[in-house]
C-alpha cells in the first residue's frame, strides 16, 4: 500500500473541523464459474479507491475517488461538501471519540490461495460442475476468492492495516423429472484459504441428497405450525427479525421496533443472541470501516435486550458504546450501522428432542433469504425445503414453505434450543444499497404457533 | 485517447479478440433524516472490463487502471482456461441510430439543487403526525466506452436520478416506504406525497380477515414477483442449460394468451434505453411472449449464435440482461371487490425456476365498490406463471418501476393466506 494522506493532512488542519478519516482499499477477487462441465466465466481482477470523510461543525462531507484522481482534489471536495451542509442542516452530529491504535492485522489460512496455480482451480470447478446423475440437468459451482487490503487513517491519529483473505464455494444443483423441475442451492464461506476446497464432496452429496428429496416433496397450504428452523434457517431468522432493528441507526430514525426496549424482555427465557466479527467466519473483521476494534456485542440475554449495535455517529448522538460495527461496502460508501456475524447461544436439547416435542408442525431447512420491516417489527423468510412433522416424527418433504410474522411474538414463542451449531451461512446483506458479508453459525430453534405460508 | 491507443496497439497484438469497457461515474447521494439535512455523498470512479480470447479460451480481467496488469491478467487467465463450449466471434460495427435521451436538467443538477428538492420532501413529510425516518436523492452521470477487436469503438452515455423515502406515523402505528427512479428529472415532491398520504391511510388499517376470489396486483408489487420469480426463464443463457422452467418450448404457448412481454433497449425516454448493449449490437425491440406463445428469450451475441437466433442487444457488463420490460395484456376495468395488493415484503426468496412464490402482504386494501379498506400483514402464494395464467387482465394507469413498464395486474391466480 503506497498510498496514503500524510501529505494532504495540512488541509483538514481548517478550524471548524473536528473529525475526519481516510480509507483505501484494495481488491483483488478471482471468480471462477463452472457449469455442466464446462466454465463459464472467469473473472480475475482489482478494484481500489479510497474516500475522506469530513465533519465540519455539525454536517459530514464525503468525497471519493479512484486511483486515476488526485486526493488533494478529493480531501478538497469533501471539506467543501460539508462546509456547505453545515449552513443547511439542523442536525446535531457528534462523533465518538476512541483513542489512538496503530496496528497491523493479517487473517490467517492453512493454504494460501495464491500458492495455488489458476489452473488447478479452474480444474477444481470444471471437475465439480460435472454432472454426474441422470436426474441432474444442471450443475453449477463457483469458487470465489478476495483478498482485501484496508488502510485506514484519521484526525485521532490512528493508523490501521488489516490484510485479510476469504473464499466461498456456492453450488446450485437443478434436476427434472417428467416436467417437474426443482433446484437447490448450497454455500460456505470463511476468512481462510484454498481449504474450502475440502468441503466441497460434503456439499455435493448433501446437495444431491436434498434434490432427490425435493422431487418427493409437496407444496403444503401453510396456516400457524409450529416450526424447526435448521441452523441455516435458524441464522437468517435471527438476523433479519432481531439483529436489524438492533441496529442503532434505525433505532435514532424512529425505524425500529425495538426503540425503548432496552432492558426489557422481547424474547423468552432460553434465548440469548451476540453479534461478533471475531474469528475466522465470512463476515468476520478486525477493526470495523471506522477504526473501532471487532468484539462481541451481546445483544439478548435470557430474553432482555441488552445492547443496540453502533457506529461512531450513532454511539456519539446517543451515549450507545462504540461496538465496532460500522461498516462499508467500499470506499464509494459512508459507513452504516451493520452486523457481522450473529449467534444464538446453544440449547440443552438434541435435535431429536426438538422433532420429539412437535405434534404437528414442520421442519424448515435451508433458506432462500429473508427481509424485516424493523418499523412494524415484521418479517418475512423462505425455506429451501423441509419435512412435516406429526406427533414427534419426521414425515414427507414439503417446499415452497416461508415463515412470517411479528419479531416479539416469535422470539417469545421460542421454546427450545439445540445443543449443537451445525453448518455456516455465508450470505451478502443489502442496506441502502451496500452490500456487506454477514454469516450465521446456529442451532436448531423450535418455536410454536408460527404463521407458514405454503404455495399449494 | 493516447492513453488508449498504446493499450489496443498490445491487444490486438497479443490476442484474437477483445472487449474493453472503460465506464465513468459520477455519484451524488444527499441523505435526509427527521426534520434536516443529514450527508452529501460525492464521488468519481472509472472502472475497465476486459474479455480477451485466445482461440475459443476466454479470460476476462477488471481494473480501476487501464494498465498492462489489466491486459496481462486477462491474457493469463485465458491461457489457462479451457476451451470455451462455444465462441463465434464478436459484433461487428453496426450504425447506431438511437440517441440516448439527455435530460437537460438533470444534467446541470448540482448539490443545491439537490438540497433545495431535500428541503421541500422534509416539508411535505414532517406534518401532523407524519415523520420522515429517512430518505435519499441520488444523481449518476455515466459515460461508457466500448471497444473491441473488429473496429468498434462507441460511447454511450447515461443519466439516473432518484429518489426514496421511509415515514411513520409518530405513534409508529403505520410506515411506509417508496422510491422512484428515472433518467429525467421528475417531481420528487409527488413521491413524497404518496408517501404521506399512505402513512395516513395505514394508520386505520386492520389485519385482513376475509379472502377474495381476485386479486389487483399494484405495478410496485408485480415488478419485484416478476424480477425474481419470472423473468429469468427468458434469460438465453438459463434457456439453453435447462435452468428454464420454458427451456425447449420455443413457439409453444407458456402463458394465458392474454399476456405479451416484450424487451425494449430502444423505447423512447426508457430508463434503460441505450444506444446500443455492452457488446455494440444496437438497441432494439424484441418480444419475447405473444398473446402467451413464446418467441424469443434475451441473448448476447455469442448464446443468440449457439441457439440459432440474433443477439436481442442484452448484454451486460456481467452476462445477459433485461433492458426496458414491457408488459401488457387486456385492459380492463378494475373489478369492485378485491383484494388490493401494494406492498410485499420477500419477493426475492421466489424460485426462478417454478416461478413459486410466497411473501408477506405489507399494505394491501380490501375493495369494496369504491371503498378502500386498508389492510396488512397477511401472507399470498403461488406461483407467477399462475398469476399471469390466470390473469383476468390489465388495470389502472401503466407506470415504470425498476424498469418494467405495466399496469395493475388483476388476476384470480393467487392464494390468500389470511
Amino acid at each position: 500500500m503506497n498510498i496514503s494522506i500524510k501529505p494532504y493532512k495540512f488541509l483538514l488542519k481548517e478550524k471548524g473541523i473536528d473529525y475526519w478519516d481516510f480509507r483505501f482499499q484494495k481488491i483483488k477477487n478471482t471468480n471462477i464459474l463452472g457449469w455442466n462441465n464446462h466454465i463459464k466465466k472467469i473473472s480475475r481482477g482489482t478494484k481500489e479507491g479510497y474516500c475522506v470523510r469530513v465533519l465540519y461543525k455539525n454536517a459530514f462531507g464525503f468525497a471519493y475517488g479512484n486511483l486515476n484522481d488526485d486526493i488533494r482534489n478529493t480531501v478538497k471536495r469533501a471539506i467543501r461538501i460539508a462546509k456547505l451542509l453545515s449552513e443547511e442542516t439542523s442536525m446535531k452530529t457528534e462523533i465518538k471519540e476512541h483513542h489512538k491504535i496503530n496496528d497491523y492485522k493479517k487473517s490467517s489460512f492453512k493454504t494460501d490461495p495464491n500458492n495455488i496455480p489458476l489452473k488447478e482451480k479452474i480444474d477444481f470447478v470444471v471437475r465439480n460442475s460435472r454432472i454426474t446423475n441422470k436426474v441432474v440437468k444442471s450443475m453449477q459451482l463457483q469458487y470465489e476468492e478476495s483478498n482485501i487490503e484496508n488502510l485506514f487513517e484519521n484526525s485521532e491519529n490512528s493508523l490501521i492495516k488489516q490484510d485479510m483473505t476469504f473464499t466461498a464455494l456456492r453450488s446450485v444443483i437443478v434436476g427434472k423429472k417428467g416436467s417437474r423441475t426443482e433446484s437447490y442451492s448450497h454455500g460456505t464461506g470463511m476468512m481462510g484459504g484454498y481449504e474450502i476446497t475440502k468441503k466441497y464432496p460434503a456439499m455435493y452429496r448433501d446437495s444431491l441428497r436434498i434434490l432427490k428429496d425435493l422431487f418427493k416433496a409437496e407444496n403444503i397450504k401453510g396456516g400457524r405450525l409450529d416450526v424447526i428452523m435448521d441452523p441455516r434457517l435458524a441464522s437468517v431468522f435471527i438476523h433479519e427479525a432481531l439483529g436489524h432493528a438492533t441496529e442503532s441507526d434505525l433505532v435514532l430514525q424512529n425505524n425500529s421496533c425495538l426503540k425503548n426496549r432496552l432492558n426489557t424482555k422481547i424474547a423468552s427465557d432460553i434465548v440469548t443472541v451476540y453479534d461478533s466479527p471475531l474469528g475466522n467466519e465470512w463476515g468476520s473483521y478486525f477493526y470495523d470501516d471506522e477504526g473501532i476494534p471487532a468484539g462481541k456485542t451481546l445483544l439478548i440475554e435470557k430474553g432482555v435486550l441488552k445492547n443496540y449495535l453502533a457506529s461512531r455517529e450513532t454511539a456519539g448522538k446517543s451515549g450507545l458504546k462504540l461496538t465496532g460495527n460500522g461498516r462499508a461496502q467500499f470506499t464509494d460508501n459512508m459507513p452504516l450501522v451493520r452486523m457481522s456475524n450473529t449467534f444464538i447461544k446453544k440449547g440443552k436439547n438434541t435435535r431429536e428432542e426438538l422433532i420429539k416435542n412437535v405434534k404437528s408442525g414442520v421442519l424448515l431447512n435451508g433458506t432462500k433469504g429473508g427481509q424485516v420491516n424493523t418499523s412494524q417489527g415484521t418479517f418475512h423468510f423462505s425455506a429451501q425445503y423441509g419435512y412435516l412433522i406429526k406427533n414427534g416424527k419426521l414425515g414427507k418433504p414439503v417446499k415452497g414453505v416461508s415463515l412470517s410474522g411479528n419479531i416479539f411474538k416469535l422470539l417469545k414463542n421460542i421454546i427450545m434450543i439445540s445443543d449443537k451449531r451445525e453448518y455456516d451461512f455465508p450470505g451478502f446483506c443489502g442496506k441502502n444499497a451496500q452490500q456487506v458479508p454477514v454469516n450465521g453459525r446456529n442451532p436448531y430453534v423450535l418455536v410454536k404457533d408460527a404463521l407458514v405460508g405454503g404455495s399449494e | 485517447m493516447k492513453k488508449y491507443e498504446k493499450y489496443i496497439k498490445k491487444l490486438k497484438k497479443e490476442t484474437g479478440h477483445f472487449q474493453l469497457n472503460a465506464v465513468t461515474n459520477e455519484n451524488c447521494e444527499l441523505n435526509f433524516e427527521g426534520k434536516s439535512i443529514k450527508n452529501f455523498r460525492h464521488g468519481n470512479s472509472t472502472d475497465f472490463f476486459l474479455k480477451v480470447y485466445i482461440g475459443k479460451r476466454e479470460g476476462s480481467s477488471y481494473s480501476s487502471v487501464l494498465d498492462d496488469n489489466l491486459i496481462n491478467n486477462a491474457i493469463k487467465t485465458a491461457e489457462n482456461s479451457p476451451e470455451k463450449e462455444y465462441f463465434y466471434g464478436l459484433p461487428k460495427p453496426r450504425s447506431y441510430r438511437f440517441k440516448s435521451g439527455q435530460d437537460a436538467k438533470l444534467r446541470n443538477m448540482d448539490i443545491k439543487d439537490m438540497v433545495n428538492i431535500s428541503k421541500r420532501i422534509i416539508k411535505k413529510i414532517n406534518k401532523k403526525k407524519v415523520i420522515l425516518n429517512s430518505g435519499s436523492l441520488i444523481l449518476n452521470k455515466s459515460k461508457i466506452r466500448l471497444i473491441n477487436s473488429n473496429n468498434i469503438d462507441v460511447t454511450d452515455e447515461g443519466l439516473n436520478f432518484g429518489v426514496n423515502i421511509e415515514a411513520s406515523s409518530s405513534d409508529s402505528i403505520s410506515d411506509y416506504e417508496d422510491y422512484y427512479f428515472d433518467n429525467k428529472f421528475f417531481d420528487a415532491g409527488k413521491t413524497a406525497d404518496n408517501v404521506n398520504r399512505k402513512v395516513m391511510e395505514f394508520l386505520k388499517a386492520s389485519g385482513l380477515n376475509k379472502k377474495a376470489d381476485v386479486v389487483i396486483i399494484r405495478p410496485k408489487a408485480l415488478v419485484s414477483l416478476l424480477n425474481y420469480g419470472f423473468l429469468p426463464n427468458l434469460r438465453g443463457d438459463n434457456y439453453e442449460k435447462n435452468k428454464s422452467l420454458f427451456s425447449g418450448k420455443m413457439n409453444k404457448k407458456i402463458l394465458d394468451k392474454n399476456i405479451t412481454i416484450i424487451d425494449d433497449n430502444s423505447l423512447k425516454g426508457g430508463i434503460n434505453s441505450e444506444k446500443c448493449d455492452y457488446e455494440g449490437t444496437p438497441s432494439m425491440k424484441t418480444v419475447l411472449i405473444s398473446k402467451g406463445i413464446l418467441k424469443n428469450v434475451i441473448f448476447d451475441y455469442n448464446t443468440a449464435l449457439h441457439n440459432n437466433k440474433k443477439s436481442t442487444s442484452n448484454s451486460s457488463l456481467f452476462g445477459i440482461d433485461f433492458s426496458n420490460v414491457i408488459i401488457k395484456g387486456d385492459n380492463i376495468k378494475e373489478p369492485d371487490n378485491a383484494i388490493i395488493i401494494d406492498t410485499i415484503m420477500g419477493a426475492h426468496t421466489s424460485d426462478s425456476i417454478t416461478t413459486d412464490f410466497s411473501v408477506h402482504v405489507q399494505k394491501a386494501y380490501l375493495k369494496d365498490k369504491d371503498k378502500l379498506i386498508p389492510v396488512t400483514d397477511f401472507m399470498i402464494s403461488g406461483s407467477v406463471t399462475d398469476l399471469l395464467n390466470k390473469s383476468v387482465g390489465f388495470a389502472g394507469k401503466e407506470e415504470q418501476r425498476e424498469g418494467i413498464y405495466t399496469k395493475s395486474l388483476v388476476t384470480e391466480g393467487v392464494n390468500v393466506i389470511v
